[in-house]
């Protein structure tokens, strides 16, 4: 009798034993084969980078390439003591935005969310490239389920976001050395959500906006936008909408005024950045590093400074630089922060 | 019991990291859409396109992604004895056109590639990457010295494109749209009479 059972217990100890050796292999296989975004295209690691902070920010930006390439965390920390995170990705749907700023607001109540608004011009999904850019890096919550379903496309599974080793099985005959290098963990790549870039290249033509056939945005981004607000009124927070100075591709003069329209309506604040370019004392000759799409440091450190002070005069932000802990941790990021800008300036020199 | 447990392990393992399934075949189809859109397979990976494009050839190499999938039979435009036609080859034709007035590219938020458009007098023409080649993503009229090969110019009046093209069109985001082929040709009309007219790639709406 005695024998038996301790034959059973062996076979249940083996079993499951075989059970745990299965889920980490698994688990060390799906880390292998997901994608680090540690190599040219490293904006894929941006919206993960969140989670490692204490995440008592008074602003926090929402949006596509637009927010993390044109505005600099650290300058309105220096220059106004405003404690700033951008939650940005890579073409940054407006569901994805809402789904993130529904998320951020589980950790905290920041006083302002910062949306910018160029992807109301999105109605559905568009590529699942993107997708996969902003939502594989989001810690699971009911607001991971919600960005997922929201952006699938026709051909997607949810099932290979909730077990990615399924969507990227096929890459283990192509690892590569960062593959094993950034197993366990990345490299930081953005300062507070801010993505740096220091080259220049002048705007020297930029082209016509082709016509459309419909100004209008479509009734489903109209529908995250009137969520976004709600949420915002409901954890009371003020959502300002902002179109950054980026000259392409082109902010029609239509889908100005249905947002301008739209924030008179729900008593918001919108600032198209495009039409104040010489007041912030932007120079599209030296201030940009894709002629015209994204600003580079340059350009971007003059718009956060005047974002700055519209968020201090408008928004009645006020200046935390008097709290140690808080100074301490900025003190450890601006140091990063000039570290990388004279690394990468060095290396445009080199150019 | 331990070589069991080890021959499941070693089993399941396999099953995943070689299975080229159906499923896992459809799934590297479906998620980047590689054999139509090497861009995005360059936005989701970044570097590692080589990989993703293995993926998707379960295993038989980077495939080339879209060759020119306009034949002569679908809309095309001439201009100057000159054929230029959605995901055609720019290699097959920029030469031949000289010198555009404007030249602009740009690298969208996370692509490898880079968008080109180059702007003629009278039309515009944008292109996408294909692996180190650049194929035609759209060409737009500028104003009404150019026409269609079937002869629709800005200003005609919309009964006379649908004169010319019929009424099998249909009507999206304010557009008329004839398609063929892997592309369409679309129209915009204001007070019924053509404001628009472009020659587009359906690749890239995929």
């Amino acid at each position: 009798m005695k024998e038996k059972k301790n034959v059973r217990g062996k076979i249940f100890a083996t079993v499951a034993i075989g059970l745990v050796l299965i889920i980490v292999i698994l688990g060390l296989l799906q880390r292998l084969v997901m994608p680090k975004y540690m190599g040219e295209v490293k904006e894929g690691a941006l919206i993960g980078e969140y989670y490692d902070e204490n995440k008592d920010f008074d602003v926090v930006f929402i949006g596509d390439c637009e927010v993390y390439e044109n505005f600099v965390p650290a300058v309105l920390w220096e220059n106004y003591g405003i404690n700033s995170y951008i939650r940005g990705s890579a073409q940054q749907l407006i569901w994805q935005s809402y789904y993130l700023a529904e998320e951020t607001l589980t950790y905290e109540t920041p006083d302002v969310i910062v949306f910018n608004v160029l992807a109301l011009q999105y109605n559905e999904p568009q590529k699942e490239a993107y997708n996969r850019m902003t939502i594989d890096g989001m810690r699971w919550s009911p607001s991971k389920v919600g960005s997922i379903q929201a952006s699938m496309m026709e051909d997607e599974n949810f099932i290979e976001y909730v077990f990615p080793l399924l969507r990227y099985h096929d890459r283990w005959s192509a690892l590569e050395k960062e593959d094993f290098t950034y197993l366990f963990g990345a490299e930081k790549v953005g300062h507070n959500g801010y993505y740096m870039q220091v080259g220049i290249e002048p705007v020297e033509y930029i082209p016509e906006g082709r016509r459309l056939g419909d100004y209008s945005f479509g009734d489903n981004a109209w529908s995250y936008m009137d969520k976004m607000v709600a949420l915002c009124e409901e954890k009371g927070v003020e959502l300002v909408l902002i179109k950054a100075p980026s000259l392409y591709p082109e902010w029609y003069d239509e889908w100005d005024v249905q947002v301008e329209e739209y924030a008179a309506e729900h008593n918001l604040k919108y600032i198209n950045f495009l039409e104040c370019t010489e007041e912030i004392g932007l120079d599209y000759s030296t201030d940009t590093y894709d002629a015209g799409l994204h600003l580079n440091l340059y350009g971007a450190v003059k718009l956060t400074d005047y974002f700055g002070e519209y968020l201090v005069t408008e928004c009645g932000l006020e200046d935390r630089r008097r709290e140690e802990a808080l100074a301490a941790e900025w003190e450890v990021k601006l140091e990063r922060f000039y570290e990388q800008k004279e690394e990468l300036e060095a290396l445009e020199e080199e150019k | 019991m331990k070589k069991i447990l080890l021959a499941t392990v070693a089993v399941l393992m396999m099953a995943m990291l070689t299975a080229c399934s159906e499923t896992a075949e459809d799934a590297a189809d479906t998620v980047v859409g590689l054999n139509d859109k090497v861009s995005d397979a360059e936005t989701i990976l970044g570097d590692y396109k080589e990989t993703m494009s293995n993926v998707d050839a379960t295993g038989e190499g980077t495939p080339n992604v879209q060759t020119n999938n306009t034949s002569l039979d679908d809309f095309v435009f001439e201009f100057g004895g000159v054929t230029i036609a959605p995901d055609m080859n720019t290699k097959e034709f920029l030469d031949k056109l000289g010198e555009p007035l404007h030249y602009y590219e740009v690298k969208s938020c996370a692509f490898e590639g880079m968008d080109k458009i180059y702007t003629y007098r009278s039309f515009e023409v944008s292109t996408y990457p294909n692996g180190t080649e650049d194929l035609v993503s759209y060409i737009y009229f500028k104003d009404d010295t150019v026409t269609t090969q079937e002869g629709a110019y800005i200003g005609m009046s919309k009964a006379d494109v649908i004169a010319l093209y019929g009424s099998d069109y249909t009507e999206s985001a304010g557009m008329h749209v004839y398609e063929s082929g892997g592309m369409e040709l679309r129209f915009i009309f204001e007070n019924d009479s053509v404001v628009s007219i472009e020659y587009a790639t359906t690749v890239l709406d995929e």
